[in-house]
């Protein structure tokens, strides 16, 4: 099959900051003072389970970011090759039919009939109100009222099985290349590693391969989280939601880092007037409801894309640069919190004897802050950036909420969840589309949070030396 | 036995991975006596408190062992009747004054507190009792204060309501941890000696905890040496300081700095202090001991108690006392007459005022501005350093001494150019340092270092040894290429005594005392001609300390250098220093050599200052007691800037700041006692 490949801006900024934590886990891995502490991370077993939680939202978010465009079986009329206007995913092409099969509107998980009633003629010419059957949900079954739980029963259990089959080939597929790697049978090799949570994490591989697999199986047949207002599959767009999620909570770190780092830890070196400026900056900017700030700015950048249709080539490009403007203004806003916490370690870092050293033997300003302050204030960072991750995650829900968020277009937890607001008063209610971006971005935050407090328990330096306590 | 109030017998506490940070303690203290628990930091004698208290932290538990206190045993009792022990029957006052008091609330609600729980004391009655008990402690104007906040007490204030809110229980013992270690000397003695009065009066017991020798022998009766969790000695105080048996006791006499030891190196323990609950087979001193033979590595002596009943924990003692107790005798004779293995020759005395001075510095002045007001006008300055001058010869000890918040460590600050003078000159060999941008500041800087105080502060984390040593190298752009600095770098720390091997690690790795040595070596990367000391062994264990000292002393004697020490520790200037500036609050109040002022101090403050450090010998002398402390340096009083706390003030001293008066051509005081002869 032809196709272009589509490099959106988010997705840009995606690739970078992949290669930015691969470059650093490469040079972490060469200083032992500084593998040290992820070590202890590796050591600890919520941090593990929540960070391979974490690694699939990532892997699905990954997929979803390398685009492209297929090409047109019509060549134009001057021989080129013309390439349809939709732009899809890696991810698009994975879930295959689940991005296509629309049913008509709202039908519950698992339903073989629509959830409203629709007229219908029966074949002797009479009118019926009735629910319709689904175009794709459960469309393989004759007889649904007898078949329909059978059915979803039996391809449960199949899809568990072959979950749990998959899952434990692929742990047995990882023990064994590592046992071979290092050299050790696959049975010493992991009673070498009885004191860290190597099981904990095969365990988890197996459940998450078991619901991996009943939900892959279930899909096929039927809308496994329902459809929503215009039948699309809400499992799909939950999905989709991961990456915009990812986007915001990473790419407004990126932002937000230069500004917090540089001006916090030169306003507490410099003291004086840089110190004087610096304040004088963010505590303006934090004192201007964020939102508002926001809103203003989101609506203005909405105008000037409006005015400027011909820089877009297509709607996926536009809906893409209003997503890193966001971004951006996310960061702008975001980063006085961090800011005013290295201001504050870096006064109290001044102070500290080994910069008085320095200082006597005249190394420049740029040299302490880079070589004495810098590395010192890197776990609070590391710390902050984790945490601040599910906040942003949750603050692109509120916004898009709020209608100041993405665009409309962009598949988001925010915009799930205000298209399903209005259906929440419905009888009888419209409860999926909500419990589902919920629930997704409940183990997304989660896990998020629960990797965030291994990470600082890891990085605290007081926790150093009890490395026997658990 | 005699009737003990206290008693503990085989007490053990374990971490909950197993290790034995109190191991086997057994002691009993009699009512109205002083028991002191004596040792280095981690032996486990603040966790024998805590475990008396029941106050053990987390992940911390007794195992065995027995506690009884006037018969009772305290380990069996329910918290409920437990908590009635504690404050009531025991009380305990802590290092940190300044973090043992709440500071939200007034010192009377704190008391009160107290007296309300211990005493059923209520309202009026409880403020009345509580005045009364400022009063004890000698505070004046105690209904006043009684409304006051912590945070406008004094250091030696707040220790003192915190004994008066140990004494609102009445208890019958007193734990006191390291009561003094905070304050300064002359507040030392101030506390020191409302403890024992308040002793006397009340008779109740108390248990100090110290790792001063110092104080040891002016306040205890008896006396237990912990060292990594055993008592390894106890005897009654006389007997302890007279004949110390156990070599560790004998060693940390001998590293005590001292005026006689001058020109010797000091008997420094070698290695560390062993971590706190590092299982150990055998004698846990026997690694750093000169007397151990296989046996002590082997096994762990027992108990022994001597006819006498001075009891010790050593393989020396073990059955054949007598042929043993000769032996080390005649050890203890070794280390008194000073004769230690390595006797160094005292350093090329060079004439005093040796024409060559490597500093000199006139009329030093740091004010800090007071601003106030929403325009930050400066409304007033914090003289912290008013007119200091100094001279230090070439290859010469010039120490400063002075109680802290006199701008001793200010000095050394402004001299480097850390902290930019208000005025004055700095003459460093022939260049002036003051008024100089940083490029010209630069090449002047190799020229003169600083070692800092905290070794855990003062070595940044993140670096490796050798990078640390290679910073003032590369800043300073010393040795040619980077083959030749790191080949500089193998010779410094062979200087400093550490091996090569430490090069390429971290500095937690290390200990205080290694630390201290990676800082001197970083200090000597730059081939300084003088270093500055600011309390360089302060943070450090006594044996330790010892290590330290007679490492600045030999590379003094190798390399030549000149010293700056400040300090306010007078044993090491003694020690370690040719000639003394003593300052106070900002000004230089006297100088001389280290004999003229150590022997024959003219100034009061100075006279006071060296009667209240208390002396091994228990000697209590007459200890001028300096009424109130240190005013501030924001508003010095009028004329003298001591006569407030003089006893020998007169009318001038309220008048005018005293001129220099020449006692002869080295010693030189300010004060108007003195100012016939100038």
């Amino acid at each position: 099959m032809n196709f272009k490949l589509v490099l959106l801006w988010t997705d840009a900024m995606i690739f970078l900051l992949l290669a930015v934590a691969l470059a650093g886990a490469w040079l972490i891995r060469q200083r032992p003072h500084l593998l040290l502490p992820w070590q202890r991370l590796f050591r600890s077993r919520i941090g593990m389970v929540s960070l391979l939680v974490l690694s699939l939202f990532i892997v699905v978010g990954l997929l979803d970011s390398m685009h492209y465009r297929v090409a047109l079986p019509d060549k134009n009329g001057n021989g080129q090759t013309v390439y349809a206007a939709e732009v899809l995913s890696v991810f698009d092409t994975l879930v295959g039919d689940l991005r296509s099969q629309n049913e008509k509107t709202y039908s519950a998980p698992m339903a073989v009939y629509l959830y409203a009633k629709e007229s219908m003629e029966t074949a002797d010419g009479k009118i019926l109100r009735e629910y319709p059957r689904l175009k794709y949900g459960g469309a393989h079954l004759q007889d649904p009222q007898n078949e329909h739980t059978g059915d979803v029963l039996k391809r449960s259990l199949y899809g568990l099985f072959a979950g749990w089959l998959g899952g434990v080939l692929l742990a047995l597929l990882v023990v064994s290349v590592a046992a071979a790697r290092s050299r050790t049978t696959a049975r010493q090799w992991v009673e070498a590693r009885q004191h860290t949570p190597l099981n904990a994490v095969l365990a988890s591989v197996i459940l998450l391969a078991m619901l991996f697999g009943l939900t892959a199986n279930l899909a096929g047949a039927y809308h496994v989280l329902g459809t929503d207002k215009v039948g699309q599959d809400v499992l799909y767009l939950s999905l989709k939601s991961i990456r915009t999620g990812l986007v915001i909570g990473t790419v407004t770190t990126l932002v937000m880092l230069p500004f917090a780092l540089f001006l916090g830890i030169a306003a507490g070196y410099f003291r004086g007037w840089v110190d004087d400026v610096i304040q004088y900056i963010y505590t303006v900017l934090s004192s201007i409801p964020s939102v508002l700030l926001i809103a203003a700015a989101v609506l203005m950048m909405q105008v000037t894309i409006e005015k400027h249709g011909e820089w877009f080539s297509s709607s996926v490009e536009r809906a893409d640069l209003r997503l890193l403007f966001l971004c951006l203004i996310l960061g702008v806003t975001s980063w006085t919190g961090l800011c005013r916490l290295l201001r504050g370690e870096a006064l109290k870092l001044r102070e500290l004897e080994y910069i008085q050293a320095a200082q006597s033997f005249g190394v420049s300003s740029m040299r302490i802050l880079s070589r004495h302050i810098l590395p010192n204030v890197m776990h609070i960072v590391l710390i902050a950036v984790v945490m601040d991750f599910s906040a942003l995650v949750l603050a692109e829900a509120v916004l898009s909420y709020v209608g100041v968020g993405v665009d409309p277009s962009t598949n988001s937890f925010g915009t799930l969840i205000n298209n399903a607001r209005l259906e929440m008063g419905r009888e009888p209610m419209v409860w999926w589309t909500l419990a589902a971006a919920f629930s997704f971005m409940l183990v997304l935050v989660l896990a998020a949070n629960l990797f965030a407090d291994a990470v600082r328990d890891a990085f605290d330096p007081r926790l150093n030396r009890t490395g026997d306590a658990k | 036995m005699k009737s003990g109030l206290l008693r503990i017998n085989g007490l053990v506490t374990r971490l909950h991975n197993g290790a034995r940070i109190v191991d086997d303690v057994s002691f009993d203290i009699a009512p109205g006596k002083t028991f002191a628990l004596l040792g280095e930091s981690g032996c486990g004698k603040s966790m024998t408190a805590l475990s008396l208290m029941r106050l053990l932290p987390a992940g911390i538990a007794i195992e065995q062992g027995e506690i009884s206190l006037n018969s009772k045993d305290i380990l069996a009792l329910p918290e409920r009747e437990m908590r009635e022990v504690r404050g009531g029957q025991i009380a305990m006052i802590f290092q940190e004054p300044g973090l043992s008091l709440n500071p939200v609330m007034t010192v009377g609600e704190q008391i009160a507190e107290v007296l309300a729980l211990h005493q059923g004391i209520k309202n009026s009655a409880a403020e009345a009792r509580a005045i009364g008990l400022l009063q004890q402690v000698g505070i004046p104007d105690a209904p006043q204060r009684l409304h006051e906040y912590p945070f406008q007490l004094s250091g030696g204030m707040k220790q003192r309501v915190m004994i008066a809110m140990a004494l609102a229980g009445e208890p019958k013992l007193l734990i006191a941890d390291e009561p003094t270690t905070a304050l300064d000397v002359t507040i030392q003695a101030q506390v020191l000696q409302l403890l024992r009065d308040t002793q006397d009066k009340s008779g109740m017991a108390m248990l100090l905890i110290t790792h001063d020798l110092g104080v040891v022998a002016q306040m205890a009766h008896h006396v237990a040496v912990m060292y990594a969790g055993q008592i390894i000695e106890q005897a009654p105080r006389e007997k302890l300081f007279a004949q110390p048996l156990h070599p560790y006791t004998q060693k940390l006499f001998a590293a005590l700095p001292d005026m006689h030891l001058k020109g010797q190196k000091l008997a420094a323990i070698p290695g560390n202090v062993p971590a706190l609950g590092e299982a150990a087979q055998g004698c846990r001193f026997a690694p750093r001991c000169d007397q151990a033979w296989a046996l002590c590595h082997e096994q762990a002596p027992e108990w022994t108690v001597k006819s006498d009943g001075q009891g010790v924990r050593c393989h020396l003692y073990n059955g054949r006392t007598e042929t043993r107790g000769l032996r080390t005798e005649g050890m203890e004779q070794e280390v008194q007459n000073g004769a230690t293995p390595h006797s160094v020759p005292s350093p090329q005395h060079s004439v005093l005022g040796s024409n060559y001075s490597v500093l000199q510095v006139k009329d030093l002045r740091v004010y800090f501005p007071i601003r106030k007001g929403i325009l930050q006008r400066t409304v007033g300055h914090v003289k912290a350093v008013d007119g200091v001058a100094l001279q230090i010869g070439a290859g010469r000890t010039l120490a400063l001494v002075g109680e802290s918040g006199c701008g001793k460590t200010t000095v050394g600050k402004a001299l480097l150019q850390l902290l930019k003078p208000t005025a004055g000159s700095v003459n460093f060999s022939g260049a002036e340092m003051t008024g100089l941008n940083p490029q010209q500041l630069r090449i002047l800087r190799g020229g003169m270092q600083m070692v800092f105080q905290d070794p855990y502060a003062s070595l940044n984390p993140k670096m490796r040894v050798a990078e640390i040593l290679q910073e003032g190298m590369d800043a300073l752009s010393i040795g040619l290429n980077s083959t030749e600095r790191q080949q500089r770098i193998d010779v410094l720390l062979d200087q400093v005594g550490l091996a090569q091997n430490a090069k390429w690690r971290y500095p937690h790795e290390f200990s205080g005392g290694q630390r201290q040595r990676i800082a001197i070596a970083r200090a000597l990367a730059v081939n300084p001609k003088l270093l500055i000391c600011d309390e360089p062994t302060s943070a450090l264990d006594v044996s330790v300390q010892a290590q330290i000292l007679n490492l600045i002393k030999d590379l003094q004697n190798n390399l030549g250098l000149s010293y700056l020490f400040i300090t306010h520790n007078l044993a090491v200037v003694e020690y370690i220093a040719h000639e003394v500036c003593v300052m106070y609050l900002g000004r230089i109040v006297e100088r001389g050599l280290v004999e003229e002022v150590m022997r024959n101090a003219q100034h009061p403050y100075t006279r006071a200052l060296l009667s209240a450090v208390p002396r091994i010998d228990g000697d209590r002398g007459e200890v001028i007691q300096l009424a109130g402390e240190m005013p501030s340096p924001a508003k010095p009083p009028q004329g003298c800037h001591f006569h407030p706390r003089c006893s020998q003030a007169m009318d001038i001293c309220r008048a005018a700041y005293p001129e220099a008066s020449n006692v002869n051509s080295t010693h030189v005081v300010h004060c108007h006692l003195h100012s016939g002869n100038k």
